[in-house]
C-alpha cells in the first residue's frame, strides 16, 4: 500500500509540476487509489502542494508533497492522463504503474536549441499578426531568439520567475529600440509586443479561469494573482528599460 | 485575413513546441490559433464589432474547437486551449498601458488598463461559457446512456 501511495503521489506531482488544473490532479490521484480498491480516498491540491489519504484494512495511509518548481509541459499532462485512464480500464499492476511513471518522468523534452528556434518563429509571426512590416518580423525573430536564450539560462539558475520575467521584458524593450535605431525594424511598439508575448502568462490565466469554474477557489485566486504578477513584472521590466533609455537620451 | 490566420498558426505552433507538445498534436493546437484569428478578424473587419465582442467570439470559437479536438484525440482540453489562447492575451494594450505610465499620461494609462482588463474578461467569459455548456452536454449524454442501459 505504501507503493500505491507513492505511485499516486508521483503521478499527481508530475501533473502539478507540468501545469495541470487542480481538479485534474485531484481526480487522477483519487482515480488511481480507487482502481486498487482502497476506501475513503481523498486528495486535496493547492498550486504548491498535494495532500492525500486513504484507508486500507482499517489502517489510515496519508502523504504530503510540497511542489516547488512548476513549468509548462503539456506532453507530460497528456501522458499521465492516458496512464490514469489505462489504470482504471486495464487494471495494470502497481509495478507496471510505477515503471510507466518513471518512464514519463525521465522522458526528455525538446532541446534548448529547438526551444530557441521556435520561440524566434513565434515572435516573428506575432509581429505579422499584430500587423507589423516584414522588417519588424525579422527584428522580432532575432530579438525573440536572444531573449529566449536569456530566459533559458536564468531558469537554470533557479532565480525567482518574476525577476526573470522582468529582466526579459527589459531586454526586449532595449533591443527593440536598438533594432529600430540600427534600421532593422520599423516600429518599436510592434516589435516589443511581439517578443513580450513569449513571456505573457497564458497558462496561468487559463488555469485560473478553469480552476475557478471547477470550484477550486483557492487555486483559482492564487493562479489569477500569479498571472497578474507576471504581467506586472513584465511591464515593470520593459518600463524601466524604456525610461532609462529616455533619461540617457537614446530615444 | 489570410496573413492573420497564417501568422497565428505559426505563432501558436511555436508555443506548442515550447510547451512540449509532441507530434500531430502540434498541428491541431496551431489550427486552434488559426480558427481564433479567423473569427477575430471576421468579427472586427466584416461585422464591424468592437474589439471586446470580437475577442469574446474568438474565445468561444477556439474553446469549442479545443473541446472537440480534445474529445477526438483523447487529450486533456488544456493542451489545445492554452496554446490557442496565447495569441489573444491582451499583450498589446498591456504594453501601451505601461508606455503611458512611463510617459506620465495617467488618464490614458487608466483607460488602457480598463481596456486590458476588459479584454481579459471577454476572453475568460468565452472560455467559461463553452466549458460550462460542454459539462452540461456531457452530463445529459451520460444520463441518456443510463436510460438506454435500463
Amino acid at each position: 500500500m505504501d507503493a500505491l501511495m507513492q505511485a499516486a503521489m508521483q503521478a499527481g506531482s508530475i501533473l502539478l509540476m507540468s501545469g495541470a488544473e487542480t481538479y485534474r490532479v485531484e481526480e487522477t490521484v483519487v482515480r488511481i487509489f480507487e482502481a486498487y480498491d482502497v476506501k475513503e480516498s481523498n486528495c486535496f491540491v493547492l498550486p504548491t502542494g498535494i495532500f492525500s489519504s486513504f484507508v486500507y484494512e482499517g489502517k489510515n495511509y496519508s502523504s504530503v508533497r510540497r511542489i516547488k518548481h512548476r513549468s509548462t509541459d503539456l506532453h507530460r499532462i497528456d501522458a499521465v492522463n492516458d496512464l490514469a485512464r489505462s489504470v482504471v480500464k486495464d487494471q495494470i499492476s502497481l509495478e507496471e504503474l510505477q515503471q510507466r511513471l518513471d518512464m514519463i518522468n525521465s522522458e526528455r523534452s525538446y532541446s534548448d536549441l529547438t526551444m530557441i528556434l521556435f520561440a524566434a518563429i513565434s515572435a516573428g509571426f506575432f509581429a505579422l499578426f499584430f500587423e507589423g512590416t516584414l522588417m519588424d518580423a525579422v527584428a522580432a525573430l532575432v530579438i525573440g531568439a536572444i531573449v529566449k536564450v536569456l530566459l533559458i539560462q536564468l531558469h537554470k539558475e533557479e532565480i525567482t520567475s518574476f525577476f526573470v520575467t522582468a529582466l526579459g521584458g527589459g531586454l526586449t524593450a532595449a533591443l527593440a529600440v536598438l533594432s529600430v535605431k540600427l534600421g532593422i525594424g520599423n516600429h518599436v511598439d510592434t516589435i516589443s509586443i511581439s517578443v513580450l508575448m513569449l513571456m505573457v502568462p497564458g497558462l496561468a490565466i487559463t488555469n485560473a479561469i478553469r480552476d475557478t469554474i471547477a470550484g477550486d477557489l483557492t487555486s483559482g485566486v492564487s493562479r489569477a494573482v500569479e498571472a497578474v504578477l507576471i504581467a506586472v513584472s513584465l511591464a515593470v521590466g520593459a518600463g524601466t528599460a524604456l525610461s532609462l533609455l529616455k533619461i540617457w537620451g537614446v530615444m | 485575413m489570410i496573413v492573420s490566420m497564417i501568422s497565428a498558426f505559426f505563432a501558436t505552433a511555436g508555443f506548442a513546441v515550447m510547451f512540449n507538445i509532441r507530434g500531430k498534436k502540434i498541428l491541431y493546437a496551431a489550427l486552434g490559433g488559426a480558427v481564433g484569428a479567423c473569427i477575430n478578424y471576421y468579427c472586427l473587419h466584416t461585422l464591424q464589432l468592437n474589439s471586446f465582442m470580437a475577442l469574446f467570439y474568438a474565445s468561444v470559437g477556439l474553446s469549442l474547437y479545443s473541446e472537440y479536438m480534445a474529445r477526438r484525440t483523447h487529450t486533456p482540453v488544456t493542451v489545445f486551449a492554452v496554446c490557442a489562447l496565447i495569441c489573444f492575451v491582451p499583450g498589446g494594450t498591456m504594453y501601451y498601458t505601461m508606455l503611458a505610465i512611463v510617459n506620465q499620461n495617467n488618464v490614458e494609462a487608466l483607460g488602457l488598463l480598463v481596456e486590458t482588463l476588459a479584454s481579459a474578461g471577454a476572453l475568460a467569459l468565452g472560455i467559461i461559457l463553452v466549458s460550462t455548456l460542454t459539462r452540461l452536454y456531457t452530463r445529459i449524454q451520460k444520463r441518456k446512456e443510463l436510460h438506454h442501459g435500463q
